[in-house]
């Protein structure tokens, strides 16, 4: 009997009911596919970092009863990309909020110097951070989009890896 | 143990305080998401009422030990080195990082640059 060829995982999707018990168990699955498809340990770290802001945005915000989070590798014209997806409801005063911020984050030239400008920002604000959005491009080198699609809020942050694997390690 | 400092320990992470002549040391150890947030905002409101009362010329905190830090966590960072900065009589707050984990030092970094006359940041082994 020949053995068929190893199957290329490529991505993981999971929907969840926000909460923030199952913020463990979503942060090892991403990071678990991170590993598995990149042997570079700056880059799993990225991946955890934002997996765990991602994670406890939806948590914090989300307005419906589940939310999707999603890890892929995407082949571009210029190589493979390491892609974590967040999507959730929010409530409109929130989505403006969570919109502008992102601009602000997405359009800034120096993202440690916008980092700095909402750290400074933290400290009047005493209920929420506001920070984990802005570190994501600052301290792990990630790239931040976004898409507000009526009630619903998507969040991507990618970065080109070099090398990715098959996912069959 | 420092007097007013009572030990926090949880599933998953754990805070600590010790007072020595002229030192305050904390040590942080584990993973600070947002399950940690109230724990560790109190304590470092703890740290600072410390600090204010005892003077101490030191304040020394080990992260060393720490795998994770979300962003509600360093907001109680950076309240407690705003405090601080702006208090009458402050201690050098040395920061104590680990060489093999890159991304503590990056994370730290931002209260150097927040207070760079109150603040060092530095790898240990």
């Amino acid at each position: 009997m020949t053995s068929s060829p190893p199957r290329r995982v490529r991505f993981i999707k999971v929907e969840f009911a926000p909460s923030s018990g199952c913020l463990g168990s979503l942060v090892a699955v991403v990071t678990d596919f991170c590993r598995n498809v990149i042997d570079d340990p700056d880059v799993v770290f990225a991946f955890r970092m934002a997996a765990f802001e991602l994670t406890e945005n939806i948590v914090k915000y989300c307005s419906g009863d589940r939310a999707t989070i999603e890890i892929s590798v995407d082949n571009t014209s210029y190589g493979a990309e390491l892609v974590l997806t967040a999507e959730n409801q929010a409530d409109t005063e929130r989505l403006r909020d969570a919109d502008e911020r992102l601009l602000a984050g997405e359009a800034a030239e120096d993202p440690v110097a916008h980092f700095d400008k909402l750290v400074r920002d933290t400290l009047n604000s005493p209920n929420e951070s506001r920070l984990g959005l802005g570190r994501l491009r600052a301290e792990a080198d990630l790239t931040v989009s976004h898409q507000v699609k009526q009630d619903t809020i998507s969040i991507q942050v990618r970065r080109r890896v070099l090398n990715a694997g098959s996912g069959d390690k | 143990m420092a007097k007013n400092l009572e030990r926090v320990k949880k599933d998953g992470y754990s805070i600590e305080a010790r007072e020595r002549s002229q030192l305050l040391s904390v040590v942080l150890t584990g993973t600070f998401d947002m399950t940690a947030t109230q724990d560790l905002q109190k304590f470092l409101e703890e740290v600072r009422a410390e600090v204010i009362a005892t003077k101490p010329r030191e304040l020394e905190m080990d992260v060393s030990s720490v795998y994770y830090l979300g962003s509600s966590c360093i907001k109680a960072f950076v309240s407690l080195t705003a405090a601080l900065k702006a208090a009458p009589k402050r201690p050098l707050m040395r920061i104590l990082t680990s060489s093999r984990l890159d991304w503590q030092e990056l994370t730290f970094a931002v209260l150097a640059r927040l207070a760079p006359d109150l603040v060092v940041v530095e790898r240990v082994a």
